[in-house]
């Protein structure tokens, strides 16, 4: 399976929609994809993706697994959205999960059991099967350190980088660099750098050299498509959909922001050896009555 | 400067909570089309030394290579940079790995006898 999560140190770099996008482009390939996005806000993954109307519910959530307290199965709390994309919708409750965590680890150690705040998920998405339900596992941490981080790094361990492409976007990298290191001691585990994505890309030589000097693998750079970007997000969906159903032409431009996405997922998915079953020709979308463009 | 490795990190749903066996990392990745940077300037004079002349740490350097690694020699990686820092009297943040993987090929090109040594010692046949 692969497993990464979207990470990056400063917000505002296209981290949600990198991973929507992502999940759409292994997804339409035939892939088996499942989003655990843990970065509950206004504009989170599951807005985006527009699964996002239960998230003040009293109903089960992702957290309450994660305490050992369910209110019901693993399986139910999966929701599709486009695409055939499995995710388990942001809940408001994910803002408590750190004293949520803290609390089962003193009630289990005040019976002498051990509880790991940081392997929760972990262990959630392992007894649930999920490495032999789905081919791609994508978490969408928030951008701050804390148990949310942990758990995402934790549950994937391997990083996919939205990276801004400015001279503040090359620190956050460096600073990520000694944010990781602590983790991989504090986990105990090995966290490896998939791909670097430089995101809003407008192709001036300062930002051409600041990704000339990633040195993590670099197999596309996102071009800034402010009003593309903006447009899933009003109709909540990714740019997939957005283009093929709420688009009335298709413009090079954005095809060819579709086309970075698809080539994105097939190195992503090489990386591990995974071959999706129907990659498209990357860019190529059918239009809304099911025919190819 | 990296401390991060480069490739997928250990398989979290693994049975043993331990690096999984026979994990593939690559030094370096095939990355299908080429990235978009290219208009940075190459100054292909010979006056000044490589580094000091170059403006980014790929100048001049196309050629990608994939190197299949055992991870006893992945994990290598990390322990090397750190060493020729110490040499260097550098810290390990400043010393380029894209430096040292090019600096091992030199370094191997000089030292022939001794990758013989090597390859025999994993149980290369001299009579071959």
């Amino acid at each position: 399976m692969l497993s990464y999560s979207t990470y990056s140190e400063a917000g505002g770099v296209g981290k949600t929609t990198t991973a929507a996008n992502l999940a759409v482009a292994h997804a339409r390939a035939g892939l088996d994809v499942l989003v655990v996005p843990l970065d509950q806000q206004e504009g989170d993954l599951s807005r985006l993706f527009g699964v996002d109307e239960d998230r003040a519910a009293d109903i089960d959530t992702l957290a309450h697994h994660m305490i050992r307290r369910p209110k019901g199965e693993f399986e139910d709390l999966i929701v599709e959205a486009e695409h055939g994309v499995d995710i388990i919708p942001e809940h408001n409750n994910l803002g408590d999960l750190g004293d949520w965590l803290d609390r089962e680890k003193e009630q289990a150690e005040a019976v002498g059991e051990a509880f790991g705040v940081n392997s929760a998920l972990l262990r959630v998405l392992k007894d649930a099967g999920v490495p032999e339900e789905y081919d791609v596992l994508i978490c969408d941490p928030p951008a701050t350190e804390g148990v949310h981080l942990h758990n995402a790094i934790n549950a994937t361990r391997s990083l996919v980088i939205p990276v801004e492409a400015t001279a503040k976007g090359e620190a956050a990298v460096d600073g990520l660099e000694e944010l990781v290191g602590g983790l991989e001691e504090t986990l105990s585990v090995d966290i490896g750098v998939l791909a670097a994505v430089p995101t809003r890309f407008e192709g001036t030589n300062d930002q051409k050299e600041v990704v000339d000097e990633i040195e993590y693998p670099v197999p596309e750079i996102i071009r800034k498509r402010a009003s593309l970007m903006e447009g899933c997000w009003k109709k909540q969906c990714s740019a997939f959909s957005y283009v093929r159903d709420h688009r009335d032409r298709r413009r090079d431009h954005e095809m060819d922001t579709l086309a970075k996405f698809d080539r994105l997922a097939r190195f992503l998915e090489d990386r591990v050896g995974i071959a999706a079953p129907n990659p498209p020709e990357p860019g190529v979308i059918e239009d809304k009555e099911g025919v190819e463009a | 400067m990296t401390t991060m490795k480069d490739g997928p990190g250990s398989d979290p749903f693994s049975d043993d909570e331990d690096q999984d066996d026979g994990d593939e990392a690559t030094t370096e990745s095939k990355s299908e089309p080429e990235p978009e940077t290219t208009e940075t300037e190459m100054n292909t004079t010979e006056k000044y030394p490589y580094v000091l002349r170059r403006d980014t740490v790929k100048d001049e350097r196309d050629n990608e290579h994939v190197a299949f690694l055992r991870d006893e020699f992945a994990d290598l990686e990390q322990d090397i940079v750190s060493d020729v820092a110490d040499e260097l009297d550098m810290r390990v943040k400043d010393v380029s790995v894209t430096d040292i993987r090019e600096a091992m090929v030199q370094v191997a090109s000089e030292n022939p006898e001794r990758m013989a040594e090597v390859l025999l010692e994993w149980g290369y046949d001299a009579k071959q």
